[in-house]
């Protein structure tokens, strides 16, 4: 057997690798951080383990507000993602399947307001309008408020995902003797459970690490989700508790992580329509 | 009372007028077809019937019911179309069944049922497998498994031959037509190829932007044509149809003249002047002393036929013929025509009728 030898690098490609192996360690220092810190026994700002430990989970989970913080994210991230996708995928299959006057100016303008009117322009108003509402501090205040912004990103994703799966099958199915409910379960939700998924996957890590409209609309500590929680990690004097904040920085990132895995995993993200993501 | 009917039928979309002023019937168990060019409303008309349309105007009748507005899962009739729809999230067991399924048929007589439709078309083997995982042909068979297996009142076929490649297309059109004789059920049968048409209908519908231009047998389309789009649609090359003048009993084809008395004498109404001809390639025989002198311009030999192309002066005939013949272009042959078989249409179009012998 011919072995391949190894080419000599050339001058470019020299180069080329003193460029980027400054830029990947910018980028992967934060990451490998979050992951020695939280196990340091004498964690700091710098990446140093010491000698490892697990003292800082157990901090974590003594207190109270930590643990309560997990189950708001849920309850927020989990009522938004049902909302989400919901609403979405109904009015994404509408604007998908049935022409009417004014459609395409519908969703211009839909996207157009997402992405230019969003965040701390919006926060006055926002908060203006869930004080009117009766909604501060209440978790659904939140969930509506994340909904909002997130809902015409998520229709437009999932119009175009829709418009990708031939509506023969939905004809086909009505022919065949279906009812239309039928045709929704049956033939539609299977077809586009990739797009869906994509929606719900979206919408998940965006209300799960979503810092300014529960910090704008929760008062009380104990509806208070991760995002905002972490804040309140200082000792007595007022110095941030970077042993807690990194340990419940890790608990915090990994559930998003295990998520994306087992999607990843499960269906590889590819479909049967045009749609790559 | 027709099997299925259509009453003066008209469908908008917008402002395109896809089908417009419909009228026609289907007899049980007849193959239909509705034949034509791309865009012409065939396509529209079989979604009308299977109600994924609804008349702007008119009624339709399905099994002496107006079904005009009941919604196609209703109407019993299964539909095959043209990329199949084969539902991709499901075996081929699961996609013959899903009509019945939908219906809530017993478990155990959907597994008899499958089977029993799966060993006949012969895709058996397959049950277990998922639509991406089989041919065209195969997806074809399944797809119209799923159809038979409703016993509908007819069966609603969208251009089912088109995704097929040549070879498979001429042998999937004898077994359609095989199944159709075994079965005996109804067929609406939508295509834009002519040899489809001719080889598998027993009455032909030729539509064009949204009008039925001649309902007829095979036959009767083929031999008489009611107007010049019916007759430069239909044959393989289509007919010949020339600009031509009359002169009391002669043609004046260009700058020859050709004496037809008898065609004159039959016709059902005196023509004088300018008039279009026609004349089936096959009914052109090459002779040396033919009455008309014209160019070889392009010779296609086919195998068995041969298809020449003469220019007389600035029009093109086609000649098809099956003598072997030397021939080459640039060579001047005389032509006859079959008298019997010249077709003479007005200014508009409309064949004008001759006299029955």
């Amino acid at each position: 057997m011919i072995r391949k030898r190894r080419r000599p690098l050339t001058a470019l490609e020299i180069v080329r690798y003193i460029v980027l192996i400054p830029i990947l360690a910018f980028f992967l220092a934060p990451i490998v951080w979050l992951f020695v810190t939280p196990f340091s026994s004498r964690p700091s700002l710098s990446i140093s383990l010491g000698k490892p430990t697990l003292s800082n989970f157990v901090r974590v989970f003594q207190n109270k507000i930590a643990l309560l913080a997990f189950r708001n994210s849920l309850i927020i991230a989990v009522g938004t993602v049902v909302l989400v996708t919901v609403a979405a995928l109904l009015a994404a299959y509408v604007l998908s399947r049935k022409k009417f006057k004014g459609r395409d100016i519908l969703l211009y303008v839909l996207i157009l307001f997402s992405s230019v009117v969003t965040g701390v322009a919006a926060m006055v108003p926002l908060f203006m309008m869930n004080l009117k509402l009766g909604l501060i501090d209440k978790h659904l205040g939140v969930i509506l408020t994340m909904s909002g912004g997130l809902l015409p990103t998520s229709v437009f994703i999932l119009k175009d995902f829709i418009d990708s799966i031939s509506i023969t099958y939905e004809e086909a199915a009505l022919v065949d003797g279906s009812t239309p409910l039928q045709v929704m379960f049956r033939i539609f939700l299977p077809l586009s459970s990739r797009g869906v998924i994509v929606i719900a996957m979206l919408t998940f890590v965006n209300a799960w690490s979503n810092f300014l409209v529960p910090f704008i609309l929760l008062r009380s500590t104990t509806l208070y989700p991760i995002s905002i929680a972490i804040y309140t990690f200082f000792t007595e004097i007022g110095v941030p508790d970077i042993g807690m904040i990194s340990a419940y920085s890790l608990m915090y990132t990994l559930p998003v992580i295990v998520v994306y895995l087992i999607i990843e995993k499960r269906f590889g993200f590819s479909f049967y329509g045009g749609l790559k993501a | 009372m027709a099997w299925i009917e259509f009453d003066h039928v008209t469908k908008r979309f917008e402002e395109v007028v896809a089908v417009n002023d419909v009228s026609f019937s289907v007899e049980k168990g007849e193959f239909f077809t509705l034949l034509g060019p791309s865009g012409c409303g065939k396509s529209t008309t079989l979604r009308l019937i299977a109600g994924l349309e609804i008349p702007t105007e008119g009624r339709v009748f399905i099994a002496g019911k107006d079904v005009t507005f009941i919604p196609p899962g209703q109407r019993n009739v299964a539909m095959v179309f043209q990329n199949y729809a084969l539902y991709p999230h499901m075996t081929v067991y699961q996609n013959i069944a899903y009509p019945l399924t939908v219906r809530k048929v017993d478990r155990k007589e959907i597994d008899q049922r499958v089977k029993y439709v799966a060993e006949n078309l012969q895709i058996h083997s397959l049950l277990q497998r998922y639509p991406m995982e089989i041919s065209g042909g195969q997806q074809q068979r399944v797809a119209l498994a799923r159809a038979i297996i409703q016993t509908p009142n007819a069966f609603l076929l969208d251009e089912p031959l088109s995704n097929l490649d040549a070879k498979l297309r001429i042998e999937a059109r004898s077994f359609l037509k095989h199944l159709h004789m075994e079965l005996g059920t109804t067929v609406v049968y939508v295509t834009h190829d002519q040899a489809e048409a001719m080889a598998l209908s027993s009455r032909i519908a030729v539509m064009d932007s949204g009008n039925i231009r001649q309902i007829g047998t095979p036959k009767e389309i083929y031999d008489s044509p009611a107007d010049t789009f019916v007759a430069g649609f239909i044959g393989n090359p289509p007919m010949n149809l020339l600009e031509v003048e009359i002169i009391g009993y002669r043609v004046k084809l260009e700058d020859q003249l050709l004496e037809v008395p008898e065609l004159v004498e039959k016709l059902l109404k005196p023509v004088d002047g300018k008039v279009t001809m026609g004349i089936r390639p096959e009914h052109v025989k090459i002779a040396d002393r033919g009455e008309l002198k014209g160019t070889v311009y392009v010779v296609e030999p086919l195998g068995a036929e041969i298809i020449i192309t003469v220019k007389l002066g600035n029009q093109f005939l086609k000649v098809l013929t099956f003598e072997e013949m030397n021939i080459s272009p640039g060579d001047v042959i005389g032509l006859n025509l079959n008298r019997e078989k010249i077709l003479l249409f007005d200014e508009r179009g409309i064949r004008i009728e001759k006299r029955a012998e």
